[in-house]
């Protein structure tokens, strides 16, 4: 059986109903965020009162975008159960987040990445106002991509529900993340999360018995595969593709700019660490339940022409309009959860860091939550451009999702982790790490993936670029800190308990 | 290796991540406690106060 995007579009009004009411929340909840944020630090990191459930859910959420339900649901029907071993590499980035960056940065408890380079990276003559401009102008690019990749999702879907053309459902989605987004602020988007996480789980919980029914059940479809494709119910990755997905998201979680501000909106450093036991939690409940329905959906409609559309075509064909209009809620969520915390972060790249910190220092609390505002508008509007013109990026949306991971593992994981330990890293190394860490990313991809000038002996080890760009940067930190003068101690007292005692203390800030 | 098998060697291995998380923030916390409790006793001994 083989369906195209264009055949699926008789739908049940009661499954549109239960759609358009998802939207209505969503952007009711963007009213509500409205009318309590009245500060920058309202609208970027929530007046910090976010508890460890809520903490969770927003931390899965965030994480969880199309490429989870769209991507990873189309790769488990693509390549079988196997897929899901990306998972554990991914909560290793979050293992290496709660032990050596979440609770350390929100007991530095500023409000953006940018704002940790500053400080941390302050001697470049400017009080790290180059560094923050270097650390900002980086985010909003790798960002930009990233939602390209959403948007590009969103269209996807869109098309393949109401047969519109993609441009069309790209706009919508955009217009809802704006609205949201651009009037609630951090408040609206963590609430949206939190709701969105509950339908992704609930969803996909749901979704399970069901699908398993109409498959006849786990053994079924074992011995179905075990005949002719017994590596589809087991292991269907290479040792290298698994290790080159596990870098690739492990590296980037642990210092995902759209991560950390959540982190900062959270109440302390102990809500933080039981946030990160919420959020794993939730993503073994949906990672599971995800690998388990795109193999039952493998079973049911074996000639999908794109793996993308697996998780639609499950929601319309299989579940009935009430649980499958859950299951495109839970779709749209991810989407949505995760576009509105990038925009929020590269807005707030745009806003607080360039035009608040560098441009109009003495800008009024209003005019700086204005500024913010008009950014995520702006930051929205590019990558629908952007995305319009997607075969600039190519593949599959999770490829993208994986190429935006790897940017900003490459840039952040060394400046920061090393930054935030290691007393002997100076500005010129930490800058000297982002700047390389990124741009080996970029050219890595570019080299294999476009003009495949790298052999294929090297890629064949050397699986995604975040590998070369993690260890470009390691080398960077580490042998420019060491080649030039040791950091000030005013840049070290706010991590290190020792140089603060040391500066309240009155001793001179200066070289040690 | 069986469907099922593969499902719960999956579930397994969340299981130990998310207990060793769990297991750290409590630890972390513990330390946390105390090192608050030690911070605040040689204030009350500057201000005359009791054990």
């Amino acid at each position: 059986m083989s369906l195209t995007p264009l055949q699926l579009v008789n739908v049940d009004p009661l499954f549109i109903g239960i759609v358009a009411v998802y939207f209505a929340v969503v952007l009711g909840i963007g009213y509500y965020g409205y009318k309590t944020t009245k500060t920058e630090e309202d609208f970027l990191v929530a007046g910090r009162n976010v508890g460890p459930l809520v903490g969770g859910a927003t931390l899965s959420a965030t994480q969880m975008s199309a490429g989870t339900l769209v991507g990873t649901f189309g790769l488990h029907y693509l390549l079988g159960f196997g897929f899901v071993w990306i998972w554990p590499g991914l909560w290793a980035g979050w293992i290496v987040s709660l032990v050596l960056v979440a609770p350390q940065m929100r007991r530095f408890g500023r409000v953006t990445v940018p704002d940790f380079v500053a400080e941390r990276y302050g001697d470049d003559g400017a009080n790290g106002d180059y560094s923050r401009a270097i650390g900002a102008v980086l985010i909003v690019l790798a960002y930009t991509v990233y939602l390209s990749a959403q948007f590009t999702a969103g269209g996807l879907v869109f098309q393949t529900i109401l047969g519109v053309a993609p441009e069309i459902g790209m706009f919508v989605m955009v217009m809802t993340a704006v609205a949201y987004t651009s009037i609630g602020g951090m408040r609206a988007s963590i609430l949206t999360d939190f709701v969105q996480a509950v339908v992704m789980a609930a969803a996909v919980l749901v979704a399970i018995p069901l699908s398993l029914h109409f498959t006849g059940g786990i053994g079924m479809i074992n011995s179905i595969f075990q005949s002719f494709n017994p590596s589809f119910v087991g292991q269907a990755l290479s040792t290298a593709d698994i290790v080159g997905f596990m870098a690739a998201f492990g590296f980037s979680i642990a210092a995902a700019p759209y991560e950390i501000t959540r982190i900062y909106s959270m109440k302390d450093e102990k809500t933080v660490r039981q946030a990160i036991g919420i959020t794993l939690i939730f993503q073994a409940i949906i990672g599971t339940s995800v690998a388990v329905l795109g193999v039952t959906m493998r079973v049911l409609f074996p000639n999908l022409s794109t793996p993308d559309l697996a998780s639609v075509v499950m929601s319309l064909n299989v579940l009935g309009p009430i649980l499958g209009a859950l299951l495109i809620a839970a779709v749209f969520s991810a989407i949505l959860s995760t576009v509105d915390s990038i925009m929020i972060v590269s807005g707030a790249g745009l806003a607080h860091d360039i035009y608040g910190k560098l441009i109009n220092t003495e800008a009024t609390e209003r005019q700086k939550l204005w500024a913010n505002r008009i950014a995520v508008f702006v930051l929205g509007v590019i990558p629908f451009i952007l995305a319009l013109n997607s075969g600039l990026l190519g593949g599959l949306v999770q490829l993208i999702v994986v190429l935006q991971a790897s940017m900003m593992g490459g840039m952040f994981f060394m400046p920061l982790v090393l930054g935030l330990h290691w007393k002997r890293v100076n500005t010129l190394g930490g800058v000297a790490g982002m700047v390389g860490g990124f741009f080996t990313v970029l050219f890595w991809h570019i080299g294999t993936n476009i003009y495949s000038v790298v052999p294929e002996s090297i890629t064949a080890v050397v699986t995604d670029p975040v590998i070369p760009g993690v260890l470009v940067s390691l080398i960077l930190v580490v042998g420019v800190s060491l080649a030039t003068g040791k950091p000030s101690k005013g840049t070290l007292a706010p991590f290190f308990e020792e140089e603060a005692a040391a500066t309240d203390g009155g001793s001179e800030v200066g070289d040690e | 290796m069986s469907f099922s098998t593969e499902i719960l060697t999956f579930l397994g291995v969340s299981a130990i991540y998310i207990g060793f998380t769990f297991v750290w923030a409590w630890y972390k916390g513990k330390q946390d406690e105390a090192k608050a409790a030690a911070e605040t006793e040689p204030d009350v001994d500057a201000n005359g106060g009791e054990h």
